[in-house]
């Protein structure tokens, strides 16, 4: 194990392709948080975040089929987390989950009044999230991927196959969303 | 109130497009440190990009951590990989699945089905008509004969020949039919199978059979039927000169134009091969020739000179009669035959002058052609 450590993430992915599974949960314990981080940025709702991590990994050894060992591994696995949270978006059991627990649950209660949130910052933190939550998720995702998790353009266009030129338009869209909902906070 | 948007911001925004805390380069830079208003604008993306940086991870739940990692098995592996096969099958067989139901549902939702797609040679002088065109094509015979070659046809297809005396009613096939005053005289399959109701009489005409009126129980074998009914290729028997008969439009000896005609060809050649010896020994003795079907008869017997007298006989009777234009140029065959070189040219320049879009233009233009 101690050897496996070592190696970097590009080799794990390789030996994962080769059907080595012990690797598995070695990657698991390098990007689990990182990919949670970035699937909450992306919206999924909280109570989704372990299922869909879970999936992430299992379908891993399929997946990693397709990943090219000259490549970098950290763009690929938050492209891969990305077709996951699309086709979860996309999903009809989670639709009818979600309808289920409408059915059954009353509304969600507003989140209760915490102190610290008082504060300005917190204040501005919890507005950006909701106005990224409002974003369309494509601008969400180019935004998330570049500005928050520091990938490149040229990566983001790579794992989301869309042209660079796109990935910098639905930026400059997505701060320019930003800055129009915050705008009182941020003058 | 806000202040107005610094004119090079667009250009500052672009080159710190990334991240706003990515000074750009340059000339930029230069004109960053010294305008406040894109500073604001840049200090502001920064501030967003950092409370967003800032909102706390997700949470795990107690022990969620160890409890996805531990599921991480080889078992699961599997379980997980047969899943995903299992839905690869269900969304295919659902798209297949789909798509049949789309192309029923078309099929269905098709407010007429599909045409019927036939051929039609018809004989000089043959008299019908299209009744119905579509799925269920009908046609009246009234007199002559036609050759006909159905495609298969769907079960929502019909495609059936009013005769005089009774009806006929095709399932894909080959086939002619020959009406004479107003009575059958003959019905020859050389594909498929053919219905035919006649007073007193309903009977399947096999593929290589044949029904005459003269002798109705008789069906002649297979191997001969079908050579002797074919469309005339490119010799018509009537027809000694080479050029192929040219064709001509079926709505000008139809009583009404047929919308299916587009995919459907009816074609007049200039005749039908047909009667050979054996089946004309069974044909009634025909009374003496007063029109243009019999002149043709003779003609085709080989009596250019009596054909000549009684197409003469006949375009002085019927002026009028469509049949004229054919009568005409049978007589000019005639003559030729006979080598009454100047007669025929002379007739020749009568059919141009009376039939100036004529159909045989080009073989009369021949005959004058020194």
């Amino acid at each position: 194990m101690s050897d496996l450590t070592a190696l970097p993430d590009e080799e794990l992915l390789a030996r994962l392709q080769r059907g080595d599974l012990e690797v598995l949960g070695l990657l698991f314990d390098r990007y689990s948080d990182t990919l949670r981080r970035f699937c909450a940025r992306l919206q999924v709702p909280e109570e989704e975040l372990d299922d869909l991590l879970q999936t992430l990994f299992l379908e891993l050894p399929n997946t990693a089929r397709r990943f090219d060992t000259s490549r970098s591994a950290k763009p690929w696995l938050f492209g891969v987390t990305t077709m996951l949270v699309r086709r979860n978006r996309r999903s009809a059991a989670r639709a009818l989950r979600r309808m289920a627990r409408w059915r059954l649950d009353p509304p969600a209660p507003a989140e209760p009044v915490n102190p610290e949130r008082e504060t300005a910052a917190r204040e501005l933190a919890s507005r950006a999230q909701a106005a990224l939550a409002a974003m369309s998720h494509r601008k969400r995702e180019a935004f998330v991927l570049v500005a928050l998790e520091g990938l490149s353009g040229e990566e983001a266009a790579t794992l989301l196959d869309i042209p660079v030129a796109t990935v910098w338009t639905r930026l400059h869209h997505a701060r320019r969303e930003l800055r129009s909902a915050l705008q009182e906070e941020v003058p | 109130m806000k202040a107005p948007q610094c004119p090079r911001w667009p250009a500052v925004e672009q080159a710190s497009i990334a991240s706003p805390e990515t000074l750009p380069d340059g000339e930029l830079r230069d004109h960053l440190t010294q305008c406040p208003r894109c500073q604001q604008q840049l200090g502001s993306d920064s501030a967003i990009l950092q409370a967003l940086r800032a909102s706390p991870p997700p949470v795990w739940k107690p022990e969620g951590r160890e409890a996805v990692r531990a599921a991480l098995t080889p078992e699961q592996v599997t379980a997980m990989r047969r899943r995903q096969r299992n839905r690869r099958l269900l969304a295919g067989g659902l798209g297949a699945a789909g798509l049949v139901a789309l192309v029923t549902w078309l099929r269905l939702s098709t407010d007429a089905p599909p045409a019927t797609r036939f051929e039609l040679a018809a004989a000089p002088g043959t008299e019908f008509e299209t009744l119905a065109s579509g799925a269920e094509t009908r046609l009246r015979l009234g007199d002559g004969s036609l050759a006909v070659h159905v495609d298969h046809l769907l079960p929502s297809q019909q495609f059936a020949i009013d005769l005089p005396d009774g009806r006929l009613a095709v399932r894909g096939t080959r086939f002619t039919v020959r009406v004479k005053r107003g009575a059958t005289q003959e019905v020859a399959v050389s594909e498929g199978r053919v219905e035919l109701w006649l007073p007193g009489e309903h009977r399947l005409v096999e593929a290589g059979e044949r029904w005459h009126a003269a002798e109705p129980s008789r069906s002649l074998p297979p191997a001969s039927a079908p050579t002797s009914l074919q469309v005339a290729p490119a010799r018509p028997a009537i027809e000694p000169p080479a050029a192929a008969a040219p064709q001509r439009e079926a709505s000008a000896r139809t009583a009404a134009s047929a919308p299916a005609a587009e995919a459907n060809a009816i074609a007049a050649p200039a005749a039908l091969v047909e009667e050979p010896a054996s089946a004309a020994a069974t044909m009634k003795r025909r009374p003496a020739p007063t029109g243009f079907p019999e002149a043709v008869k003779v003609f085709r017997d080989g009596d250019y000179a009596g054909a000549e007298r009684e197409l003469a006989a006949f375009m002085e009777a019927h002026p009028a009669d469509r049949r004229s234009e054919d009568a005409l140029f049978l007589r000019i065959r005639a003559l030729q035959y006979l080598g009454r070189d100047a007669e025929a040219r002379r007739q020749s320049s009568q059919y141009l002058a009376r039939y100036p879009q004529g159909l045989r233009r080009p073989e009369v233009e021949q005959v004058l052609a020194p």
